[in-house]
């Protein structure tokens, strides 16, 4: 099954994506289904292997995250910003992000890093984005790539067992570039200030530079570079939530939501126990459809009324109920609230972190806090405040219901009834740290009282 | 059939007919289907006799059958060697009396509101929100570990948020809804840390597991002093978050932008007394932790006199009904603090039904009080000039202020936390200029 299916994911929008110009209007769509269709055969079907194209519990669930978030970023797409040029770029970057997340060593991830950063940087360009925009995301992605690339060949040369340090922190650093981390942060507010909101989101949202940290620092990276990390992300968090909190413009709001989120997950993954670990790969895809969600409704929501602001209320509620409620409901997701996926993965994640950093790790509970209050901003600024003046129809499209259903009804499903999703992450988990045990680089932790030791 | 089956398919049918309320309604709203109004109350009036009539049964079945208390495990939502999250509800002799009056009351709210509300443009959304904060107030009630709590606190919190704003074209609702939400967010983070504090103690947060096996009021918790006291604060924040508690009561005034029947049921009954409710059910935790007992008993008691003080110079009749409900809910929280335990029950039980009628009340009274002044020519009932002392001018200034605490908490931790915001804003863009260049225009 595997030999069939996995080849075929990643090689169907890559030829897709070749056609370029040649791509039927619908094609892409058409593409995106099919190779969310595979992914989810797979997903079901397919046996762990280690051959060229790696399949594991880590990256099973991956792969149909990055189909999702491709196939509502191309629903969403409004008429206006429809091209080929565009749809091949984005079914390029799709393929990029599942053959990154199928890539069966580190040497292949730090090939493929660099390649990741074409079709965004392609896209801001074919869009117009200033010189000085494409020169801080080349210059902080470029250097991220090539720290993480020496790091990992130096990594890979000695071995992960006798790696020196300074490897470990050569990645580290990369991953943080890759990741915003602070102080290397600086990039994020300027892509989603200044670029387009799609090609943003599918930069972001797949978290290359988390499953980068999985695959090379969780195996064989002392304790102390994973804690310090962590700690390092979970800073971050706040950092960005007090950004969000602070902001005037919308789409840097958003982009400070964003790094508090995926710092979150970085922290959790950053976790040597279970609970934390479990945590941060269950918010790393609850949270990534969370925030595709509110992207594209954002988008959405500037698609018909142009850049928004936050000093001021833009009202619009009773012309587009269904938009504003899908706002709140991606919104509520992304902070945990009760009832979606968001909530079972952040008390995980809170459990994770207060176990390993004690007081450090509040600071997860009061970067969800911070962004709840964002959130609820957001939704008054942007559609309620004052009469209704937009002449136009702002209902949504049948093409954006289509995401919206799509994502609300996977966040409050598995929000509901998480006990399947938990569960494979949760195995998932077994198998990181499996792996760290064997390389010698387990840090005990012990247990909550009467509980079985798994760490021997 | 025996009692206990009895009882606990009452008390899923009580809870779930709300949720499946909510859940239809929103379902349906969000179709873009056009509900009539004659509909909409159908369903709901439907909704509130069902959860009612099942309450009872609950109720009187728990008492028939003899049991301490009747747990119902709904589900089970992770199940892992280091973590459980269990749905676990029950009921016994601290939330048969709450269950009743949360239906009770929801459904009289909800009865006044089908007329008050008439032709509202929000009619359907206002019904919706009454739905989920039902149900979130029965989980509330019902609810047999910290998640669960946690899960209903939330949806009374943001049920309450989107009550105040409901006339959202204007600003100042909205204004006022943030500040409530900014307020329950951040004391709830009172909820989580106790629930984590929990869960690394006890691997799920079972209230059985923490607060014992015993009868309410009479359990024992297995805490140590220290644990206890731990936990003991961080419930302690949650409740006063909720109940409008000195120095969160700043956002009580701001909510009463809301509809009036929403203001009764929430600012003046049931989500106003959450936080008692919540600490009467954690007594055991508080008796092991006398340090927070103390505490309790001194904020409830500045929250009394506040309410008092700030209550009398209040001009207009929510507001000063809001802060004789919360100067009550104050004493409950003494009370509790004393280590009582069937007295605030009942005080709060009381309170919930006396400022639920006066609130919905107001409006008429008003109105009848306008037309006795006009048959009176105003004369009689105009109050007669006073003069006042230093001392009563200090204080009415302190009153009309609110105490000074919200211009302390804004000076003091508002302010400060947006420079920070501000300043960190700044810094990045510097940042970007150095690497990037200027900005282009």
């Amino acid at each position: 099954m595997n030999q069939i299916l996995h080849p075929l994911i990643i090689l169907i929008p890559a030829l897709a994506a070749c056609l370029g110009k040649g791509l039927p209007r619908q094609g892409s769509l058409l593409v995106t289904a099919v190779t969310l269709t595979l992914s989810l055969l797979l997903l079901t079907f397919g046996q762990p292997t280690d051959g060229p194209l790696r399949f594991d519990g880590l990256n099973s669930w991956l792969l149909p995250f990055a189909c999702v978030i491709a196939m509502v970023l191309m629903l969403c797409v409004p008429r206006s910003e429809r091209c080929p040029a565009s749809s091949a770029r984005l079914l390029c970057s799709l393929a990029l992000d599942l053959a990154f997340f199928s890539a069966p060593s580190p040497l292949a991830l730090a090939v493929l890093w660099p390649l990741t950063l074409g079709p965004m940087l392609g896209e801001l360009q074919a869009r117009g984005a200033s010189g000085r925009t494409l020169r801080i995301l080349a210059l902080f992605q470029g250097a991220g790539a090539l720290l993480f690339a020496a790091g990992a060949l130096a990594c890979q040369s000695n071995g992960p067992a006798n790696a020196p340090m300074w490897a470990w922190v050569v990645v580290a650093v990369g991953i943080g570039l890759r990741q915003a981390l602070l102080p290397l942060h600086q990039w994020l507010a300027e892509l989603f200030e200044r670029g387009s909101l799609p090609t943003a989101i599918a930069f972001c949202a797949p978290q290359l530079g988390a499953y980068a940290a999985l695959r090379l620092l969780a195996p064989g990276a002392p304790h102390e570079l994973l804690v310090g990390m962590g700690a390092a992300a979970l800073v971050t968090a706040v950092y960005g939530a007090c950004l969000a909190c602070g902001q005037s413009s919308l789409r840097s709001a958003y982009s400070g939501l964003f790094m508090g989120q995926t710092s979150l997950v970085f922290a959790g993954l950053q976790c040597t126990t279970e609970v934390g670990l479990t945590g941060g790969l269950c918010l790393w895809i609850s949270g990534g459809l969370a925030l595709t969600g509110l992207g594209v409704t954002i988008h959405a929501l500037e698609a018909r009324r142009g850049r928004m602001t936050l000093d001021r209320y833009h009202g619009g509620f009773d012309r587009c109920p269904t938009l504003a409620a899908s706002f709140l409901i991606f919104g509520l997701t992304s902070i945990g609230f009760p009832g979606t996926l968001g909530f079972v993965s952040e008390e995980l994640l809170f459990e994770g972190t207060t176990h390993i950093y004690t007081y450090v790790g509040v600071l997860a509970a009061i970067t969800a806090a911070l962004n709840g209050v964002t959130v609820m901003r957001l939704y008054f600024h942007l559609f309620c405040g004052s009469r209704e003046v937009h002449a136009l129809s702002q209902s949504m499209r049948t093409r954006e219901k289509l995401a919206t259903l799509l994502l609300v009804s996977l966040l409050l499903g598995f929000g509901l009834l998480p006990q399947w999703f938990v569960s494979s992450r949760r195995d998932a988990v077994d198998q990181i740290l499996s792996v760290r045990i064997d390389s010698g680089q387990h840090r005990m932790h012990p247990n909550p009282p009467g509980l079985p030791d798994t760490n021997n | 059939m025996n009692w206990e089956s009895l009882c606990s398919g009452a008390l899923l049918g009580s809870v779930g007919v709300q949720g499946l309320a909510f859940l239809a309604l929103g379902a349906l709203m969000l179709l873009g289907r056009a509900l009539t109004e004659k509909t909409v109350i159908f369903w709901i009036r439907s909704t509130y006799v069902a959860a009612f009539l099942l309450a009872c049964v609950a109720d009187v079945s728990l008492f028939a059958s003899g049991l301490p208390r009747v747990t119902v495990p709904v589900g089970r939502w992770v199940l892992s060697p280091e973590l459980n999250f269990d749905f676990v509800l029950q009921l016994d002799r601290l939330s048969a009396p709450f269950l009743l009056l949360a239906t009770a009351l929801c459904g009289a709210v909800a009865k006044f509101s089908s007329s008050y509300m008439h032709r509202e443009v929000g009619f359907r959304r206002f019904f919706l929100l009454l739905c989920l904060f039902g149900f979130g107030d029965a989980l509330t009630v019902l609810s047999g570990s910290v998640e669960v709590l946690y899960f209903s606190w939330e949806l009374l919190g943001l049920t309450s948020a989107l009550l105040i704003a409901y006339f959202h074209e204007r600003q100042a609702p909205l204004r006022n809804a943030l500040y409530a939400f900014i307020v329950y967010r951040l004391c709830d983070l009172g909820l989580v840390l106790a629930s984590v504090s929990i869960s690394s103690q006890f691997v799920n947060g079972d209230f059985s597991s923490f607060l014992g096996n015993g009868v309410w009021p009479h359990q024992v918790s297995p805490l140590t002093q220290a644990g206890a006291t731990t936990v003991g604060l961080f419930f302690l924040l949650a409740a006063m978050g909720k109940a409008a508690q000195a120095p969160f009561s700043g956002w009580l005034p701001r909510a009463m932008e809301g509809p009036t029947p929403s203001t009764a049921i929430f600012y003046g009954a049931l989500s106003i007394h959450a936080g008692a409710y919540m600490l009467l059910r954690f007594g055991p935790v508080l008796d092991a932790a006398p340090l927070v007992g103390w505490l309790c008993f001194f904020v409830g008691l500045s929250t009394a006199l506040l309410a008092r003080l700030t209550g009398r110079v209040q001009t207009d009749v929510k507001t000063t009904l809001a802060y004789a409900s919360l100067g009550q809910v104050g004493l409950i929280f003494a009370e509790i603090g004393l280590g009582f335990r069937w007295l605030p029950l009942l005080h709060a039980i009381g309170n919930c039904l006396l400022r639920s009628v006066q609130f919905l009340r107001a409006p008429s009274v008003l109105h009848e009080r306008h037309e006795l002044r006009s048959a009176l020519n105003d004369a009689s009932l105009r109050p007669s000039p006073e003069h006042a002392t230093a001392a009563q001018k200090a204080l009415y200034r302190a009153g009309l202020e609110r105490g000074y605490l919200d211009n302390a908490l804004e000076r003091w931790a508002v302010l400060p936390f947006m420079s920070v915001c501000r300043f960190l804003i700044r810094l990045d863009r510097a940042v970007l200029r150095l690497v990037g260049g200027e900005e282009p225009s």
